[in-house]
Order: structure tokens, then sequence, then C-alpha cells
């Protein structure tokens, strides 16, 4: 069934392509419009890539640890606010197993937050992956060209990268709040426990 | 005539050069004038609900709570006294605020049962309903399980004000959409008045171009003389 919808599909693409100079201007025109506006509707979409709670089962290959949670104190709160350059929350919900960890951050890229989940091993980030992506532009930070920057990643004394991020070009917000939330979740594995 | 309109670009424009200096690019413009000005004041209704002799209002996505705003995704559900301070809950998230109104974590998809939420109450602990069943959450909301869904009654703790108090209400949802560093930018360049702003903006602009250039026109030309004889 599902088969056969597909091939009606493909051959009425087909039969319109080589008709397009036949079909009227207006239908034409219309047509262009609706995937135009389709399209647009698709990129302000929310993207769910991985739900947050599949990509913390996936860290710790289905078997889920107890969760765990870390209170910030004053001082930890304000080194924290200092990375993301704003105020943050003092309870952060984590995962660990042995040296592994698995924090969940969000970040506002440019209007929306971006969900992100970062697994950190023994100090290193071992993974970075972006969960949930609602803004319209910037998506591009998805792909693994640009995740797979992160891995191996430590943090300074001065609470930075050890290794620089290349920006994307249009994408900038967005790199940069991944960043930030990378150098967190690393600050974070510093003080678990 | 133009000396009123070329103060005020020229006042605007001072000021917009030392934004970030007056910390102005970080804060919000609160005026509910301003807000409908730009469309950020919410047009959605209103849900309240009541935590002992407080109520707390939901609207867009955005809850008021003792005169701050907080933002919270999905359909409200209500809000619940817990050992931790406050939980607000909605069909996507659980916000979790200390006493004093302030941020102790918003809990997202991987910290509560199968989304959405369906309904919230407390009875020994937050319990929520979700794809037909109940869960309860520990003391401190950190963990939760599964308990039978017949021993709660979940009464309606939400309710939609009707639209003569929504409108008392709604000023409360004024957000910090507008820098002032954009208000002044958009005062300077007169776009906060739409077309007529601009028009009366280019006109100063252009008078300040037409006395400059008159002025080394007068200045440059040498003086005439009056009558003939010196």
């Amino acid at each position: 069934m599902a088969l056969q919808k597909k091939i009606n599909l493909t051959s009425g693409l087909v039969t319109l392509s080589k008709n397009w100079q036949q079909v009227p201007s207006v239908v034409r025109w219309v047509l262009i419009a609706c995937v135009l506006l389709f399209g647009m509707g698709l990129s302000h979409a929310e993207d769910v890539y991985l739900k947050p709670s599949d990509f913390i089962k996936k860290a710790f290959r289905g078997s889920l640890p107890p969760t765990q949670v870390l209170t910030l104190d004053a001082s930890a709160q304000k080194r924290a606010e200092k990375i993301m350059r704003r105020a943050v929350r003092p309870r952060i919900r984590y995962w660990e197993k042995g040296s592994r960890s698995v924090w969940i951050l969000e970040e506002i890229g440019k209007t929306k937050p971006i969900t992100t989940g970062f697994i950190v091993d023994g100090g290193k980030l071992k993974e970075m992956r972006v969960l949930v992506y609602r803004e319209s532009h910037g998506w591009e930070i998805r792909k693994s060209f640009f995740t797979k920057q992160f891995v191996g990643n430590t943090l300074t004394p001065k609470d930075k990268l050890s290794r620089p991020v290349s920006n994307i070009a249009g994408a900038t917000l967005s790199v940069r709040a991944v960043s930030k939330m990378a150098r967190l979740a690393l600050y974070f594995d510093t003080i678990r426990s | 005539m133009v000396v009123f309109p070329l103060l005020f670009v020229a006042v605007t424009g001072v000021l917009l050069n030392h934004t970030v200096a007056l910390g102005l690019d970080q804060k919000p413009v609160r005026s509910i004038w301003v807000a409908k000005h730009y469309g950020f004041l919410p047009k959605g209704p209103i849900y309240e609900s009541e935590l002992g002799a407080r109520k707390a209002y939901f609207c867009e996505d955005q809850l008021s709570w003792q005169g701050k705003l907080y933002s919270l995704q999905g359909t409200y559900l209500g809000g619940f006294q817990v050992p931790a301070g406050v939980a607000f809950v909605s069909s996507e998230q659980v916000l979790l605020l200390d006493s004093s109104g302030q941020e102790l974590e918003l809990m997202g998809e991987e910290a509560l049962p199968p989304l959405p939420l369906e309904k919230a109450t407390f009875e020994q602990g937050l319990v929520v309903v979700a794809a037909g069943k109940s869960y309860r959450f520990s003391e401190e909301l950190i963990d939760y399980e599964p308990v039978a869904k017949e021993a709660f009654s979940f009464l309606v703790t939400v309710q939609e004000l009707k639209a003569s108090e929504a409108s008392q209400i709604r000023p409360q949802f004024v957000g910090e959409m507008v820098s002032w560093n954009r208000f002044i930018l958009d005062l300077h360049s007169g776009a906060f008045f739409g077309l007529f702003g601009k028009l009366v903006a280019d006109f100063v602009v252009i008078m300040i171009v037409v006395l400059c250039i008159s002025g080394i026109v007068l200045w440059v030309r040498p003086p005439r003389r009056n009558g003939s004889g010196s």
C-alpha cells in the first residue's frame, strides 16, 4: 500500500515536470508559492533530532543510571554565570556512570533555546549533539563536520575550550551558544560529586 | 522649525553611541505602550490558578508569578506548593521555583514521564497524569514512580479569565523583548513613528546638509558691496 502511494506520487511528479510548460501560468505561480510557503513553514518548525531521554539512554547503552542533581553553591553559580554571561539555574540534573556524565543543556541562539546533549568522560568531551533546534537559521550546527570539533575538548583554567571551534557563516549565534554550553558541561563535570 | 527634530536626532545619536557603556543594550523597556507598538503584548487567553492566597497567571508560554515573568512552554496545568518551593506544571515542562521566586530548575522531557502531561495535582507529592497513567514525584522532584490513578482527585485548578479580567492582568505580560538600545535606535531613525517618522528624519538630515552647504557657500563667496562708491 505504502509502496503504491510512493509510485503514484513519483509518477505524478514526473508527469507534472514533463507537462510543466502546458500548465497555466496562474496554476504554476500558485504551485511555486505553495512550495515556498511550505518550505518557510518547515524552516520555522521545532526540529527534534533526538529526544533528550533517548540521548541519555544511548549514552549508557540502554541502561539508564539513576538521576543525579548538582546544586550549585554561590561561587559555582557565579562561575557558571560568567561562562554563560546570563543567570544560571542552581539545580542541574545529570546522569553518571563511572567517569562518564551526561548533561542536557539549553541556551538561546538568537531567540529560541537550543537543546543540546553532552557526554563528558574523564574530563573530556566525548560527544556533543544538538537534540532540539527551534531557530529558523543556523541548523547547520547539528552537522557532524561541526559537532566533531568538540570531541576531545577539555576545559582550560580560564574556563575556555582547549581547542578552538570554527565558526559557521550565518550561524554565529548558534555556534556561540553551543560553545558556551560545552564549556558549562565541562565545568559541571569538574564539580559534580 | 528644524531645531527641535535636530536636537532629538542629536541626543538620540549620542545616546546610541554609548548604549553599551550605559548598559542600555541589556536593559528592557518596560512599557505597555512600547510593547503594544512592537506587537510583544500577548493577545491570547489568560489562565489563572490559585496557590493559597496568591495567584499565578499564564498566557502564551509565559507565567506571571509575584510580579516576575517566567518561560513555561505548553498547556498550563496548575501551580502547586512543594517542599522545595513552588512547582508550575504545563503539558511539556515543570518549572520549580524557591519561595523567593528564584528559578531552581526547568524540567523538560528528560525529567518527566512520557509527554504530554495531561493533569496535575498535589497529594503526598506532586502527581501528574501522562498517557493515561499517574506518576508521583519524589519530595525533591528528582524521580517519579507510577501510582494507581484511582487514588487521586484531579480538581480543576486552572481557570480562563473573562475578557474584562484578562485586560487588567495582561500588562503583567510585558516581556523583555525590546531593549533600550533598539528603542533609541528606532527613535533616532524615525522608524518608531512609521513612514511619517522616517520622512521627518530624512527632512532633518537634508536640512543639515543644506545648512552646511549654504554656510560654506556664504563663507567662501566674497561679500557683496552695496552701492558703487567706496
